[in-house]
């Protein structure tokens, strides 16, 4: 991503303000009616900036048994977990696919049919063997960002010049070697392309385990 | 040239490649020797199967018909050994830099550090890429890329250099730097060459031997020895009377290939 300029940060911090302002401006507007305490734009379903404040202060403070920051460090965890060892084994399983043919063959049924699978429906399941605590959480992110690095470095394994291979070949390098040397620094132009996206599916994975069950959870203080 | 023992043998080649149900034939009956220390240079019109024939020497293609020996060896599904290739293509690693890519087939044979970097320094120098040392291929030209990939093939002494339009990406005035540079290495090891190129000039200025391809499927047209003299200057070389005399003759030959073909 680009460095952003010294304009571009005084827009958006100034886009920033005025939606905040008209946040705050329009859920204080009585609407004109008979009914008395009835908005115009009613704060009951989205808020005002002020009250979100407030209510942040009150979760951050020791007021609470678990404070704000607490729950988030637990959410972060497991995003982080999740993310490190979605890459890992997404990594060498489609590096391993994309090398060899047979192999890919065999599998793709099962990895199209299981990336189909809508998560969240593992998410009882994924909760009745592993728990309610951070290893259900990283299980839930793992099945997301294990895909996408799956195959962004299965095409990226793929994808790896045939003259590279050969040249490399030529130098007098084994099968390894062209797998340390030529196949594994192509594929992991790919493979970073893909981490960006992970580590937000890792984040929402944590969370919708959050949601559903596991705890503790930041997604509970709402 | 002196007669010297054969390096490479190829007998009855031919290549016919699949294009769905229909067999396009490539190469046709090719048969030809490269003697020790020769360089010899293919050249005919694009698609008349000088590359396959690069290709099936180096391993890379297997042939449907007849057979290659490099020293008596029979050429089967891999290199031969102590064979080097230097594509037209690119391909320099992106994601080394010109010392590490040069430092390659060193590495790959687990030659010990400190040689290996005086080897690379002494590769670097050779090829007058001192200062770049460090960079990285996309900040270089393409003469200077191929001037990395032509190195990183010598550092390793290949016996026997296959080149497939090396220069072909090149402009003209980067190409006949890079004749020149070509022509010293090879004079002091003196690698056997098999040299492919659609540029007769080339083939003329750099070969011992030219031989020219009919359009496909191609078969030898014409067996050609070089006469001048040697060392050449890749510039004086092109001013001389046996120079313009030997492109007369062969483009006659050649020539009536490429309009056919056009």
């Amino acid at each position: 991503m680009r460095r952003a300029g010294a304009t571009v940060i005084a827009w958006r911090v100034g886009i920033l303000l005025a939606i905040l302002a008209a946040w705050q401006f329009l859920t204080g507007i009585k609407a004109v009616s008979r009914t008395p305490g009835l908005y115009w734009i009613d704060p009951f379903f989205i808020s005002r900036p002020s009250a979100i404040l407030d209510r942040f202060a009150y979760l951050m403070s020791d007021k609470v048994r678990l404070p704000l920051w607490q729950m988030a460090l637990s959410t972060v965890q497991s995003t982080i977990w999740g993310f490190l060892v979605g890459i890992s084994t997404g990594f060498a399983a489609g590096l391993l696919l994309g090398r060899n043919d047979r192999l890919a063959r065999i599998f793709d049924p099962f990895i199209i049919a299981f990336n189909s699978l809508p998560r969240i429906a593992l998410v009882p399941l994924i909760t009745m063997i592993f728990g309610f605590g951070l290893l259900a959480k990283v299980v839930l992110a793992w099945t997301i960002v294990f895909f996408i690095v799956f195959f962004n470095t299965f095409q990226g394994a793929r994808s790896v010049d045939a003259d590279l291979i050969h040249s490399a070949r030529f130098l007098g390098a084994s099968e390894r070697q062209i797998m340390s040397t030529v196949i594994v620094p192509s594929a992991l132009a790919w493979t970073f392309a893909s981490l960006t996206p992970s580590i937000s599916f890792a984040l929402i994975g944590v969370v919708v385990g959050e949601f559903i069950g596991a705890s503790p959870a930041a997604a509970s203080a709402t | 040239m002196a007669a010297g023992r054969v390096r490479i043998s190829i007998r009855d080649l031919s290549k016919t490649f699949a294009e769905g149900a229909r067999a396009v034939p490539a190469v046709s009956h090719v048969s030809f020797d490269v003697l020790d220390k020769q360089f010899v240079a293919i050249v005919g019109p694009s698609g008349c199967g000088k590359s396959t024939i690069l290709n099936m020497i180096g391993g890379l293609v297997a042939p449907s018909g007849g057979e290659i020996l490099v020293d008596g060896v029979r050429v089967a599904g891999a290199p031969p050994a102590r064979v080097g290739y230097v594509f037209q293509k690119d391909t320099v690693f992106p994601w080394r830099t010109v010392e590490r890519n040069i430092a390659l087939g060193l590495e790959y044979r687990r030659v010990p550090a400190a040689e290996r970097a005086a080897r690379v320094r002494e590769a670097i120098k050779l090829a007058g890429l001192e200062g770049f040392e460090d960079a990285f291929p996309a900040t270089l030209s393409g003469g200077m890329r191929q001037r990395v990939a032509l190195v990183r093939s010598i550092i390793v002494d290949p016996e026997i250099l296959l080149m497939d339009e090396p220069f072909g990406a090149l402009d003209t005035h980067t190409k006949l730097n890079l004749h020149g540079e070509l022509l010293s290495l090879w004079e002091a090891k003196h690698q056997t060459v098999v040299f492919v190129t659609h540029d007769l000039s080339e083939a003329i200025t750099l070969a011992d031997r030219v031989i020219v391809m009919t359009r496909r499927p191609g078969r030898i047209k014409l067996v050609y020895d070089v006469t001048l003299p040697r060392p050449r200057d890749v510039i004086k070389v092109r001013e001389s009377e046996e120079y313009l005399h030997e492109y007369g003759l062969i483009w006659h030959t050649l020539g009536e290939e490429f309009r056919s073909a056009r």
